[in-house]
């Protein structure tokens, strides 16, 4: 071998000399190049190469050139075949036997390793000027390499692996979006080969950085947002390298490790958005891989009592209520925070279908007190005088099955002694608003809503309470879009065409209008 | 024969004086035969026997009901006492034959059966036997000649002439196997049924089947035949109807020139609608008074259509009203357009537009656009030619876009609208299904309003019967308004948007003016609208709002007050609506709101507005006082609910109905005719199931009794002959041993 790398050694400055010119070598040079490695063992080469491939992304930074994209694609190839055949050589692996020389031959090759690893989380993390597959197609290599590592050395990349986190986290290949999470495409392919490998997930997890600032928060959470494949039983459980240490099959490791990074994340300040896209999963993807989800308990209750953004509290509710019914937790006044929930923004807002299908769970108790159940009912009548179309629909229903369990408060509705109102709507105590004493009135009149079946379903309160109970999910997710898709769907009918034969003089005031003139919008003209 | 079945044996029993008082009067009771005769009373329990046993007797129950002379007497062939078949006697008899007929067939192979007619029956006289074969005879000779001679067929043909016999529809030909009936056949039911053998079935089946075929194949020859005679014949009928035609042209041609006039005259007068009489010239309070009367209904079938009830169907009697006025009308509407038609025809001709661009461009050149529509209008009127009406209804989507076009560049555009109203109602179908299209694009880009969409919504207003429980384009409409208001609060706060808002809460409030429908979005805007707009709102008291008051503006009002009672639609889109405008527009929308929702619960609301109208009253005057007396009014009127007031739901009783008019004869007091129908058919068959069993049971009965009885016989007989030989050895022994006797003792003698 030692001649060979005097050969190497001659070629050295000529290459070089073109290498400086920072002129791209066509494909075809590039090929030479890269079979002058494999055949001729002219390591050097590699030193053009990778030389070539950080003028690539410099050029890539600068404009955007599918040419050289494509140069580069076949670039990065070549250099992996010729990693991937030195691997196969065993030049990777350190042996005793080995003479001086052929040691620092290979202290030299994987110093040339490391430069094209660093290159590559460069490129993963720098934003070129377009969205280029080439960045891709490193993303691809540099996860070969981790296998190839772990095939030569048995055991998992560990360093590598946390290279190529802290690239990926701060990548800036993408937009932080109104959720809290990122579009960024390179972390979204990385989400394809982490979502089904357990080992990717739990070395991941273990190697967070310390102090994550707001975009490496935001692409943990696009990655975070994917269901983990920890389980019961780890045994056949499908990772990526072959070659692992037993202890990373222990849930209780890779739950504490997840533990140490959630709770590092969310110890961070986090945007309204982060926190409600961390709420928004918090119940289904963080909480059942955490060792000790009670630690949550403080930046819950603390999302809760948020009273600035009424959707933070809902989002809380989810979670809140998870540890409630799993880990034995506690809240005070629960009930009295509930209530202060049912503002008049809540039948607006997106959220409310998780609200009421929470809060349908929390007062399916028979145990709770009418007092309770009334002030419910009372304050979701009073909000009904403002809500949205799509909130009434919900509403009614709700408090039809609320009234049906709890009959005790079937006062509201029928009520024959003549007493006076006495409802406290500023009061935040659900148990002292004296709700029971006073009338669903506002729903009453709700029967003459504008819209017809809204209408028509108001008036089961006047009818007998012969069902058994509403089937909630029919009504939590109309809105305004398929309200009127499914007006949509009718088919014309004479009877339901009728014209108006009220006739008017004209349809807005003009100049010339008379003060006897019927006038359809009197008080609007068109210029 | 009245009563349950008890009833009966009671009072047949006590008819024959078996049961009941015995001792009225002694004298009279020896005297009755009863109690002397022992043998007669038994007969007579006999009698009531029978008569209660009704599995005994057989009815033959035959379909036809019609009556014959029997013993010089009328007597009803259905009559039960005559269809009698068997008494018990009878069956036992025939029972009898029969088996011993069997017996003697036992283990008998071959032989003659005697298929003679009525050979083995008792029941028939000479004569009858000799009629009823001739009649046989003569009838299969028949038979064989319509199934196989080839020479009568013309014969057969003037035989029948398509003309047969019928009683009760029913052919009384005899060639029909299966109607025949003769007198006889009755009586031959004394007979044992013959059994017939499975070949002779097949045979049956196999001619039959035949007998079908050629039926057939007769049919389709016969056609065949007509259809060749036809054709064969079809040149001289053209030839004769040729020359017949020829032959009338001639005779006309002869007519002079001033009959022919006059024959024309009388066929136009034929044609001619006959005069009708004209209606009186109606005075003026009539007019008013029709008038009135029709919008009392127009408002009638509104109210109805409010309550969301289904609409009366279209009835016979609607034609009364207004069938001469209809037609009158249509007259008229035709003479106008055939003079106008003249007149429009001498100008020139007006082309049909086929897209609203085209349309557009073509009003562009037209002065007089009004005129200008309603000539096309005039000469594309469906009745004028086929394909108009298509023609017409493109144009009214055309007309309808055009309008919004107007609106869109604040044109005035009242005229075209009115002919627009016109045509609304011939043309509904395609005004709905534009008017729904309209609303399905502007969903699509609800987030930039233009000003034909607001125009849009106050003419849906304007064509269509807003108050309807129910109404295709109204619904969407509302929907879609309030969607777009709650986008206004809760997305885009600016003065247009708002500005926009308002006009449509003036849009919908308008739409409710007749049906009074509450619609929360509108109070949830004027509140959040008043929020962003008032001037220092920190000091309002935000706890009597009823929407939220998480509101941070930056529109809240700085300038003076400044007050217009109409405002412009073009005003909106330029963004020179001033708030205090807007402010005060907001207030009179509170009012008409308070003005629609009088009879609805309203406290909360009342106050709502009441908090916010003070406020506004610290810089400009405004009408509070209005709202506090609704509010003290409103709230003294507030009664606890009582909505569940409802007719007690009953419990299912569990006592017994009581029938009023109970009768034991009748088996059911079902209404339901079809199911009674199916019970008596069921009864009928549980019957004829006890009937038939006890049938089998007692022939059962009878083998067994029979072969035992064979037996019996048998044994006694070889007893008897077992006797009879002990007997004659007994003798013959007697007689040797007598004779032994005799020898000894006359050689003892000699000895």
């Amino acid at each position: 071998m030692t001649p060979k790398r005097k050969i190497g050694k001659s070629d050295i400055k000529s290459k070089r000399t073109k290498a400086s010119e920072d002129d791209l070598l066509s494909v075809k040079e590039l090929k030479k190049l890269s079979n002058e490695i494999n055949e001729a063992s002219k390591f050097n080469n590699f030193i053009t190469l990778i030389n070539q491939l950080s003028i690539v992304k410099s050029r890539l930074t600068s404009k955007e050139d599918h040419e050289i994209e494509s140069t580069g694609r076949n670039l990065s190839v070549l250099i992996f075949k010729n990693f991937q055949t030195l691997f196969k050589n065993g030049l990777f692996k350190k042996n005793s036997s080995d003479s001086n020389d052929q040691a620092l031959i290979k202290k030299w090759i994987f110093d040339k390793y490391l430069n094209f690893k660093k290159l590559t989380c460069q490129f993963l993390t720098d934003k070129l000027s377009f969205d280029s597959s080439l960045q891709l197609d490193l993303l691809d290599i540099y996860l070969n390499l981790i296998k190839l590592e772990n095939n030569n050395d048995s055991q998992f990349p560990i360093q590598t692996y946390k290279q190529l986190i802290e690239a990926l986290l701060t990548s800036k290949n993408g937009e932080i979006l109104s959720n809290g999470i990122t579009d960024n495409f390179i972390v979204i392919e990385f989400i394809e080969k982490f979502k089904p490998h357990y080992d990717l997930q739990f070395y991941f997890f273990q190697n967070i950085p310390e102090k994550p600032n707001k975009l490496q928060i935001s692409n943990f959470l696009t990655i975070v947002r994917n269901e983990l494949s920890l389980q019961d039983d780890l045994n056949n459980v499908v990772t990526f390298c072959k070659h692992l240490s037993p202890n990373i099959y222990k849930p209780q490791v890779f739950k504490s490790n997840f533990q140490k990074c959630i709770t590092t994340i969310l110890s961070n300040q986090l945007s309204t958005p982060q926190i409600k896209s961390v709420l928004s999963i918090l119940h289904k993807r963080i909480i059942p891989y955490m060792s000790q989800p009670q630690q949550l308990m403080d930046f819950l209750t603390d999302c809760y009592n948020t009273n600035e953004e009424i959707i933070i509290p809902i989002l809380a509710l989810n979670s809140l209520w998870e540890l409630m019914k799993n880990y034995n937790l506690e809240y005070q006044d629960f009930y009295t925070k509930l209530y202060s929930l049912i503002t008049p923004n809540l039948l607006y807002t997106k959220y409310r279908s998780r609200f009421f299908r929470l809060c349908d769970l929390f007062l399916s108790s028979s145990h709770l007190s009418a007092n309770l159940i009334a002030s419910f009912i009372k304050r979701l009548s009073r909000i009904s005088l403002i809500s949205s179309g799509p909130g009434v629909v919900i509403i009614i229903p709700f408090i039809y099955n609320l009234l049906k369990r709890h009959p005790t408060c079937m006062i509201m509705i029928h009520n024959t002694n003549n007493s006076k109102d006495e409802f406290n709507n500023l009061e935040k105590d659900p148990l002292l608003t004296n709700a029971i004493n006073s009338s669903l009135w506002e729903l009453n009149s709700l029967t003459s809503h504008y819209h017809p079946n809204i209408a028509t379903l108001c008036k089961i309160f006047g009818e007998p309470f012969r069902k058994p109970n509403y089937n909630l999910e029919d009504f939590l997710d109309w809105n305004y879009v398929t309200l009127l898709e499914s007006e949509n769907s009718r088919k014309f009918k004479e009877k339901a065409t009728a014209l108006e034969f009220e006739q008017f003089d004209s349809l807005l005031k003009t100049d010339e209008s008379k003060e006897s003139d019927n006038i359809f919008l009197e008080n609007w003209k068109l210029v | 024969m009245a009563g349950s079945q008890l009833k009966q044996l009671k009072a047949a029993l006590k008819e024959k004086g078996l049961i009941g008082q015995s001792n009225i009067s002694k004298k009279k009771a020896k005297k009755t035969k009863n109690d002397v005769d022992r043998d007669l009373k038994q007969q007579n329990l006999q009698e009531i026997r029978h008569q209660f046993n009704k599995f005994d007797t057989k009815l033959n129950k035959s379909k036809k009901d019609f009556t014959v002379i029997r013993n010089g007497k009328f007597v009803k062939v259905n009559d039960n006492s005559d269809n009698i078949g068997h008494k018990k006697g009878l069956m036992q008899n025939q029972m009898k034959s029969q088996y011993e007929l069997e017996r003697n067939r036992k283990n008998k192979n071959g032989g003659l059966i005697d298929r003679r007619f009525g050979e083995n029956d008792q029941g028939l006289s000479k004569e009858e036997k000799m009629l009823a074969r001739f009649t046989r005879e003569r009838q299969a000779q028949g038979k064989k000649r319509n199934l196989y001679s080839l020479e009568s067929d013309e014969e057969e043909d003037d035989d029948n002439d398509g003309f047969t016999l019928t009683h009760a529809g029913q052919s009384l030909s005899l060639d029909d196997e299966d109607t025949i009936k003769y007198v006889d056949e009755d009586q031959q039911g004394l007979q044992p049924p013959k059994k017939k053998s499975k070949a002779e079935v097949m045979k049956e089946v196999i001619a039959k089947s035949k007998f079908y075929k050629q039926q057939r194949q007769k049919e389709f020859a016969k056609t065949q035949d007509n259809i060749q005679d036809l054709d064969d014949e079809f040149d001289d009928i053209m030839g004769d109807l040729r020359e017949a035609q020829s032959g009338v042209k001639n005779a006309f041609s002869q007519k002079k020139p001033e009959e022919i006039e006059y024959d024309n005259k009388v066929r136009e007068l034929n044609y001619d609608r006959r005069a009708v009489p004209a209606d009186r010239t109606e005075t003026q309070e009539e007019i008013e008074k029709k008038f009135k009367e029709k919008q009392e209904k127009l408002e009638a079938d509104r109210l109805r259509r409010m309550e969301g009830m289904e609409e009366r169907e279209q009835q016979g009697d609607d034609l009364e009203d207004d069938f001469w006025n209809n037609s009158e009308e249509e007259e008229e509407v035709e003479e106008e357009i055939d003079e106008e038609e003249v007149e429009s025809n001498s100008k020139v001709p007006v082309e049909m537009p086929i897209t609203a661009e085209e349309f557009i461009q073509q009003m562009d050149q037209v002065e007089d656009k009004a005129k200008h529509i309603q000539t096309i209008i005039n000469s594309y009127k469906p009745n004028l030619a086929p394909g108009n009406k298509e023609k017409m209804n493109i144009f009214v989507s055309i007309l309808f876009n055009y309008i919004l076009h107007l609106a869109n560049n604040f044109t005035n555009f009242d005229k075209e609208l009115f002919i627009l109203i016109k045509l609304a109602e011939s043309y509904n179908e395609k005004l709905v299904e534009v008017t729904r299209n309209y609303i399905n694009e502007l969903e699509s880009r609800i987030n930039d309003i233009k000003p034909q969409d607001l125009i849009f919504f106050s003419l849906i207003g304007y064509l269509f019967s807003t108050s309807d429980h129910y109404h295709l384009v109204v619904t969407p409409c509302l929907i879609l308004m309030n969607e777009i208001l709650t986008n206004i609060i809760y997305q885009d706060k600016s003065i247009v948007s708002l500005s926009q808002g308002v006009f449509i809460c003036d849009v919908l409030l308008k739409y409710q003016r007749f049906s009074k429908r509450i619609d929360p979005e509108i109070i949830n805007f004027i509140e959040q609208s008043m929020l962003l707009l008032l001037p220092d709102v920190d000091s309002i008291d935000k706890s009597k709002f009823l929407s939220s008051t998480n509101v941070v503006s930056q529109l809240n009002m700085n300038e003076e007050w400044k007050e217009t009672s109409v405002l412009s639609v073009k005003n909106i889109f330029d963004g020179k609506i001033s708030k205090s405008e807007l402010i005060l527009k907001l207030v009179s929308i509170m009012d008409e709101c308070v003005n629609l929702w009088k009879d609805k619960s309203l406290v909360e609301i009342l106050e709502s507005f009441i908090n916010i109208l003070t406020h506004i009253n610290k810089y400009h005057k405004v009408n509070v006082d209005k709202f506090i007396k609704l509010h003290k009014i409103a709230k003294s009127e507030r009664k606890p609910l009582t909505l569940q007031v409802h007719k007690s739901i009953s419990i299912p009783l569990l006592t017994p109905t009581f029938e009023e008019n109970f009768n034991p004869d009748k088996k059911s007091y079902d209404i339901n005719k079809d199911r009674q129908e199916l019970q008596k058919i069921q009864y009928e068959l549980k019957k004829e199931k006890k009937a038939a069993l006890k049938d089998i049971r007692s022939e059962n009965r009878f083998l067994a009794r029979e072969q035992i009885k064979e037996k019996k016989d048998m044994y006694d007989e070889y007893h008897k002959k077992m006797a009879n030989i002990v007997n004659s050895i007994q003798n013959e022994e007697g007689s040797e041993k007598n004779k032994y006797e005799r020898e000894r003792k006359q050689r003892k003698n000699k000895r």
